[in-house]
């Protein structure tokens, strides 16, 4: 019922998200645009998340001289930190993708659009 | 016996990924999904079915899925939201890989050192291949479920980031095991969780039926192996087995309850016919098959819900779906002789729930 695969080599990992990847806009630029502004926006999320960590490993060291690098690397966030984190983050999302929902969608009702609201 | 000592440790059940970064990063992906991947979809299917009735008028499920996904597609709104998912997903997995792939060989040797070890066993063929059917890379995850040596721990954090913060500690998996529904004479000695993926639902039945045996089967062998070293870890008593839903290695009415979470979209639909036979084969008399999956189309299913399990199917790496929703599934159970019931309500609305009983004879 199901084939057989006893002489079927391993397929290469990874082929749908190494490969060259899928086009949704007659105008690639378009794709590559929207792409390239998640991964900006991934990476100026990594930055202010580690600053934020910096800032709360910072403060639990006033006054001592150990390894803040490693100390940052290895912190276990506060649940309420943890919240803090989650908060910035959503703002952050909300903001960079706010044109999404800010002009208004053909077919939805304006008050619909906007995230924020 | 220890969990595997990883650089950042870990958060309850979930490992850490192994940098700061790699985490702000998957946070992000994560924080993503929920706001403009979930939180979008609603003004998608709005403008996407608003489009439809302009340009095609009242459709059903007769309608065809090409029609529908040229007028969806060629609308802004929709071609965006699709960029974004399938760019996310595509982040989501090369950044979990990347951040566990340096540590593979104490993976590896950690859930080697864990298969002689118990409470409970995992049992495989080191001759076994799975059928070329099942090694697709399903949501894309590198290797998909079957090729990639850490494929257990690339698939605990990667649907951690899919659940966008819903499941960390498995309490998805609890709602399904809470919601289970048990044979009517309350006998439970045997359970079976079909297709257990890393058994994030099998301890939790152990926990629910602490009398019971209980046995998780998948056929990839990376993930029953993290299933496995999970449970040894945390001394649960659970048994692993790699196996085929389409030939299940159990007697006839060995099990008195199933559960059954999310596989049936993920199979061709011959393998999904012989699956629904073999359940009812190895279900005792009143035993109960706990179904929960993806909807089947109905007349009244909107076209924008039809377009979205097209662009699943299509985009992201779900190739048997549509043979699925597109089935009479409800028709194909009775024909192998159970009895339907709606099941639990699930707090994920996309999901039906069926609670199929094997008739006592
Ligand atoms: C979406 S996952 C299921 C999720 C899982 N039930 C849970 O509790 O999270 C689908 C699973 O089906 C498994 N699978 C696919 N085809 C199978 C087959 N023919 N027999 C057994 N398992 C199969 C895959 O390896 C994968 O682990």
């Amino acid at each position: 019922m199901t084939d057989s695969a006893q002489d079927t080599p391993a397929p290469a990992i990874g082929q749908e998200v190494f490969g060259p990847g899928k086009q949704f806009f007659d105008n690639v630029v378009h794709d590559n645009l929207l792409e390239s502004l998640l991964e900006l926006t991934a990476a100026v999320w990594t930055c202010q998340d580690r600053i934020m960590i910096l800032e709360n490993v910072l403060s639990d060291l006033v006054g001592d001289n150990r390894n803040v690098a490693e100390l940052v690397e290895a912190y276990q966030p506060s649940a309420q930190q943890e919240a803090a984190r989650a908060a910035a983050r959503a703002e952050l999302v909300q903001s960079v993708f706010r044109s999404f929902s800010r002009r208004p969608v053909p077919g939805v009702s304006p008050a619909q659009n906007g995230v924020d609201s | 016996m220890n969990l595997i000592d990883l650089p950042r440790g870990y958060r309850g059940l979930l490992p850490r990924t192994t940098r700061l970064a790699d985490e702000s990063y998957l946070d992000f992906v994560e924080t993503f999904r929920g706001i403009a991947g979930y939180g979008n979809y609603d003004q998608v299917a709005q403008t996407g079915d608003e489009a439809v009735r302009q340009q095609l008028g009242e459709t059903d499920d007769t309608t065809p899925i090409e029609d529908i996904r040229e007028v969806i597609n060629a609308l802004p709104f929709p071609a965006a939201w699709q960029r974004l998912m399938r760019s996310h997903q595509e982040m989501m997995w090369r950044r979990t890989r990347g951040s566990f792939l340096p540590f593979d060989e104490a993976l590896l040797d950690a859930m080697k050192a864990a298969e002689s070890e118990g409470p409970g066993k995992l049992v495989y063929d080191p001759n076994f291949t799975p059928p070329d059917y099942a090694r697709r890379e399903i949501h894309l995850q590198p290797g998909g479920y079957t090729d990639d040596p850490i494929g257990g721990v690339v698939y605990h954090y990667g649907t951690k980031v899919f659940y966008a913060g819903g499941n960390d500690q498995d309490e998805m998996h609890a709602e399904l095991v809470d919601t289970l529904t048990p044979p009517a004479d309350g006998v439970v000695n045997r359970v079976l969780d079909l297709a257990c993926s890393i058994g994030q639902a099998t301890t939790l039945l152990k926990d629910r039926f602490p009398d019971a045996e209980v046995t998780g089967l998948d056929v990839a062998l990376p993930l029953l192996r993290y299933a496995h070293y999970q449970a040894v870890a945390r001394q649960k008593a659970v048994n692993y087995v790699q196996g085929l839903s389409e030939d299940l290695p159990f007697e006839d009415g060995h099990f008195d309850t199933i559960l059954s979470y999310i596989l049936f979209h993920e199979i061709p639909v011959p393998v999904i016919q012989a699956t629904v036979k073999e359940a009812s084969r190895v279900l005792r008399p009143g035993g109960t098959f706990c179904i929960f999956e993806f909807p089947s189309a109905s007349a009244d299913m909107p076209a924008s819900q039809r377009w979205l399990i097209d662009y699943d199917s299509n985009n992201n790496c779900e190739p048997y779906s549509p043979g699925f929703v597109y089935l009479d599934f409800h028709a194909l159970l009775r024909e192998a002789g159970f009895e339907l019931a709606p099941g639990p309500k699930n707090s994920n609305g996309f999901l039906q729930t069926i609670v199929a009983t094997r008739p006592n004879s």
